[in-house]
């Protein structure tokens, strides 16, 4: 690794994934670092709580010369001597405080602003504590205040923690922030704690800032917020219909917005992944001229040996029925629905099969959940947990895949499978139902199927019918290969990247464009 | 999925606030009961003495007597007031068989004190008439000291188990014995028979109240001693208990050893009889009063209490939350109300009927002219400790222990000042330092309730 006080051309903030999490987007931030080794990237982890057993999920390729970490719910630890009570100096904080709190819901960008001033000044004022902050009388004042204005009818105890759980993260982060690394560019993968990371940094050292989302932050939090229990429906003096979420829920999801609408309005170029993804971040507040739409890549001529073993199995037994999934055995995946799908399938085609294969340590009560399951669908001689496998050996054994995630962005699984050759059966989630439609225009016909999220009736007809039908599985196939070589392969995608990267510094910092 | 949004759920745990530290809120009003029950009884003892022994062994026998109890509640009341949190929060987090070791530990602590300092004060200090070459009347005063204090230890746990009946019961077997063994016995053992019967008494007292305590709350388990953790833990209640308690007594140590008309009764002994008289006499007339703010406390004001958080545990709004705070202050009103209204006629009849009443006790006017005094100030003591039970209530251990210390420190000093002077002064100290204390424990209290609800929810420890 270079120097530290060296500016990286390009600094990455990561929230939750790369390099200690694997996934799309690990494997989209692995791709870009290691695709451009002559620029030199710096890494803002944030996480939830340091675990010190967590191991790196990627070898870091030469060319990272910087990785700085934050924990956003850890105990804060300080050697400094802190001050018992928030000193008189910080009236203009509470000024500000108040201010924003009024006028955060309007949404407008220059009244966000307000947010950087505040979380500036929580930078540079390291003596005071959250916890002293948190339990200062002028605090409560304000708390009192914003409860009286947004929620006086709902439960104050649950109001106050949630307060608590929201401010304490950005405290910290603004507290990390002087550890941010300097860079040319600062490219965030998601809108959120890292988004705003990306926004603040980028204004500091006024730099071009990108912003890539696999999936819509916001929309995943909303998500959350509405399902979760752990956020109390409370008893309302005037319950209402036209309410159905309650107002603490609302609060939750008014500050993910805000943080989403700054990230929004600083960065530069708003990369999406399809579509539809991109009318998402319109209607969250994303400006549509800046929004641009970068799909996800591959190298499909890697997967060109498992098209060949595939095609000569196919030719040595073509009426194979080996239906696989590929990715973790967790509840986001709905493995359970696929289990139902293959009890539905084996019951029309006896000789069919299903093998999981994915690691399965990141739920194990989920993976015993699907386990019993499976014995409880009497499945055990029609479906296998294989564990996580070599994608290049797994898929020449299959016949179709099926993919019956609830919740995906521009799954690379599926792009792996179109490449070597394997139609897809796949729920209607992310960029799924774009992909798998071929594009007929361009004389790509259909290379999959899809159905409704969680319709376990659906997917099994959708296997069938493929399984049955030798001819259209094989056209599909054929589809599905040409659609990745020519519109999801890697090159492009990169391509797409480096002219971003290059176009943005040049106008800020010419040094780059000669380095590039 | 990018992002750690959904982290937030782990970290969500339900907290609750609780109200549960008023178990040993109203334990500091309610030893009063016990103390006036022991007044009597030795004023009683005192009175019934006078037939059989000689003039200067009464003397010794009362001035012993009251420096144990002076002794007792000096080196107890941190040990009680500590014990009685502990007490409350294990009571509080579910834990109740580690209560009684903590009774046993108690008790051992508060002995080996006692036995220390008592040993030490009588039996080097005093000189006494030995008993067959043995300094047995030494000995019988220090084992006097050793079974008060645990007796003190004893009635944290009742007052926390709310047995009040128990209590007074136990304390009125206690005493009714030490009375008739200690008449019976000074008539053929002079003043070591005395003290000897008032050691069986408090002896059979201990005993009882041990069985109670062990009746009620079991063997348990675990260890004794881990209540001590508190002094460290909460020092500020530890020295709240000391400052009290030697609040309390400072005075009188100062009229024993500084008034003209002090007396050296043996040694170390000294006795300030003019003083003696009025402010034991007057401390008797806090017992209606104490009824009746311990009744309202007890009754009305804990359930109000608990309401409150109640309604922030169960999810109230912030203004139900506030309604559930006035309704706190109006309970606390009224009950300063009927204390006000029932010391005052109390104090008032005492000081308009004082001279009619302290004829029955051979009080001279000397006497009754600082009678009238100190009970006015002892009036004003039962406010105070109203006041500072509240405080314990709303967990204000800063402010308890800031009261104590004014009310030692103000009651030290004046009495210093007015002992100088002439007996038209005694007793203003007293006065004075107790309304002080008492202006700034009801300032607290304001304080606290006006910002009750800031309180409640910044609290991150107990």
């Amino acid at each position: 690794m270079r120097s530290k006080n060296q500016p990286a051309d390009i600094c990455l903030v990561l929230e939750g994934t790369y390099p200690y999490v694997s996934g799309g987007v690990s494997t989209w931030v692995h791709q870009i670092i290691s695709a451009f080794p002559d620029l030199t990237f710096a890494l803002f982890y944030l996480g939830a709580q340091r675990d010190p057993g967590a191991k790196y999920k990627y070898e870091l390729p030469a060319n990272v010369i910087h990785i700085e970490e934050a924990y956003l719910f850890d105990a804060e630890s300080s050697f400094v001597a802190l001050r018992k009570k928030v000193p008189a100096s910080w009236q203009p904080f509470y000024a500000a405080l108040r201010k924003l709190c009024v006028r955060a819901p309007s949404g407008d960008p220059h009244d966000l602003e307000l947010l950087r001033g505040i979380l500036d000044h929580v930078a540079k004022h390291t003596t005071v504590s959250f916890d002293t902050f948190w339990q200062d009388r002028e605090t409560w004042a304000v708390i009192r205040e914003v409860y009286d204005r947004y929620t006086p009818e709902d439960s104050f105890l649950d109001f106050y923690w949630t307060c608590c759980f929201l401010i304490q993260p950005l405290w910290k982060l603004a507290r990390a922030m002087p550890r941010m690394p300097k860079a040319r560019l600062y490219h965030t993968a998601c809108t959120g704690y890292a988004g705003l990371a990306a926004a603040l940094a980028a204004e500091q050292h006024d730099a071009p800032m990108i912003l890539t989302e696999h999936g819509i932050y916001l929309r995943e939090r909303i998500a959350d917020i509405c399902k979760s229990r752990w956020i109390p429906e409370t008893m309302r003096a005037r319950p209402s219909l036209s309410e159905p979420l309650s107002h603490l829920r609302q609060l939750w999801i008014g500050c993910f917005e805000v943080l989403g609408r700054i990230c929004y309005h600083r960065a530069n170029v708003i990369a999406s992944l399809f579509e539809k993804n991109a009318d998402a971040q319109k209607h969250f507040g994303a400006d549509p001229a800046r929004i641009t739409i970068i799909p996800n890549g591959i190298r499909t001529e890697d997967c060109a040996p498992a098209l060949q073993q595939r095609a000569a199995r196919r030719e040595r037994n073509p009426e194979s029925k080996v239906v696989g999934f590929l990715g973790r055995v967790v509840s986001i995946k709905d493995v359970k629905t696929l289990l139902h799908t293959a009890r539905k399938v084996c019951d029309r085609l006896p000789d069919a099969r299903f093998l999981i294969a994915g690691p399965a340590e990141e739920e194990p009560e989920y993976v015993d959940e699907c386990i019993a399951l499976s014995a409880q669908l009497e499945l055990n001689r029609h479906v296998e947990f294989l564990g996580p496998v070599n994608a290049m050996k797994f898929l020449p054994d299959l016949d179709l895949m099926i993919l019956t995630s609830v919740s995906e962005g521009l799954p690379f699984v599926i792009l792996e499978a179109l490449a070597a050759g394997v139609p897809v059966v796949s729920t209607d989630v992310g960029a799924c139902a774009d992909i798998l439609a071929g594009r007929p225009a361009e004389n790509i016909p259909a290379c999959g199927l899809i159905a409704e999220i969680g319709n376990a009736d659906a997917l099994a007809a959708a296997c069938v019918r493929l399984l049955t039908d030798p001819a259209l599985l094989d056209a599909m196939s054929l589809a599905g290969r040409d659609l990745a070589t020519r519109y999801y392969h890697e090159k492009t995608i990169l391509a797409a990247y480096r002219a971003l990267y290059e176009n943005l510094t040049t106008q800020s910092s010419p040094q780059l464009a000669a380095a590039a | 999925m990018a992002g750690i949004g959904f982290q937030l759920r782990r970290l969500t745990a339900t907290r609750t606030y609780t109200g549960v530290l008023g178990a040993y809120a109203s334990a500091a009003a309610i030893s009063a009961g016990p103390w006036i029950i022991s007044i009597t009884a030795l004023m009683v003892l005192t009175w019934l003495l006078h037939q059989i022994l000689p003039a200067d062994q009464i003397r010794l026998f009362t001035a012993s007597s009251t420096h144990v109890y002076a002794f007792a509640l000096i080196i107890t009341g941190p040990i009680q007031i500590i014990l009685t949190r502990f007490v409350a929060d294990r009571i509080s987090l579910k834990q109740p068989e580690k209560i009684y070791p903590s009774f046993k530990g108690g008790v051992v602590l508060a002995s080996i004190l006692s036995a220390v300092l008592g040993g030490i004060f009588f039996l080097r200090y005093v000189p006494a008439p030995l008993t067959d070459g043995l300094p047995l009347f030494g000995i019988l005063a220090a084992a006097l000291l050793v079974y008060v204090s645990a007796i003190f230890i004893a009635s944290v746990y009742l007052s926390a188990l709310r047995k009040y009946y128990g209590i007074v019961f136990a304390f009125a077997l206690g005493y009714g014995i030490a009375v008739l063994v200690s008449w019976r016995l000074a008539q053929t053992h002079g003043v070591t028979g005395a003290m000897a019967g008032l050691l069986i008494g408090h002896l059979v007292l201990f005993i009882f109240l041990a069985l109670c305590i062990r009746r009620e709350l079991g063997r348990g388990k675990g260890p004794s001693f881990s209540f001590m953790r508190g002094f460290f833990k909460f020092p500020d209640l530890m020295l709240c208990g000391l400052f009290y308690n030697l609040g309390i007594w400072i005075d009188k140590f100062l009229f024993w050893w500084l008034s003209k008309s002090n007396v050296q009764v043996s040694g170390a002994l000294h006795a300030a009889p003019d003083y003696d008289l009025a402010i034991y006499l007057s401390l008797l007339s806090i017992a209606p009063g104490m009824a009746v703010f311990i009744l309202q406390v007890e009754t009305d004001f804990a359930e109000k209490f608990h309401d409150y958080f109640d309604t922030v545990n169960r999810g109230g709004t912030l203004s139900q939350v506030s309604a559930a705070k006035n309704r706190i202050i109006l309970s606390l009103r009224a009950g300063f109300n009927s204390l006000l209204k029932v010391q005052g006629i109390t104090t008032a009849l005492l000081v308009i009927y004082a001279n009619e009443l302290t004829a029955w006790f051979h009080v001279s006017f000397v006497q009754i002219g600082i009678f009238r005094i100190t009970l006015f100030g002892t009036f004003l003591l039962v406010m105070f400790l109203a006041m500072l039970t509240v405080l314990f209530y709303f967990n204000d251990r800063r402010g308890a222990l800031i009261c104590s210390l004014v009310f030692l420190l103000a009651n030290g000093l004046l009495s210093a000042v007015t002992v100088m002077q002439n007996e038209a002064w005694y007793g203003f100290g007293f006065v004075v330092a107790a309304g002080l204390a008492l202006f700034i424990a009801a300032t607290r209290v304001n304080a606290r309730l006006d910002e009750l609800e800031y309180h409640t929810f910044r609290v991150q420890e107990a």
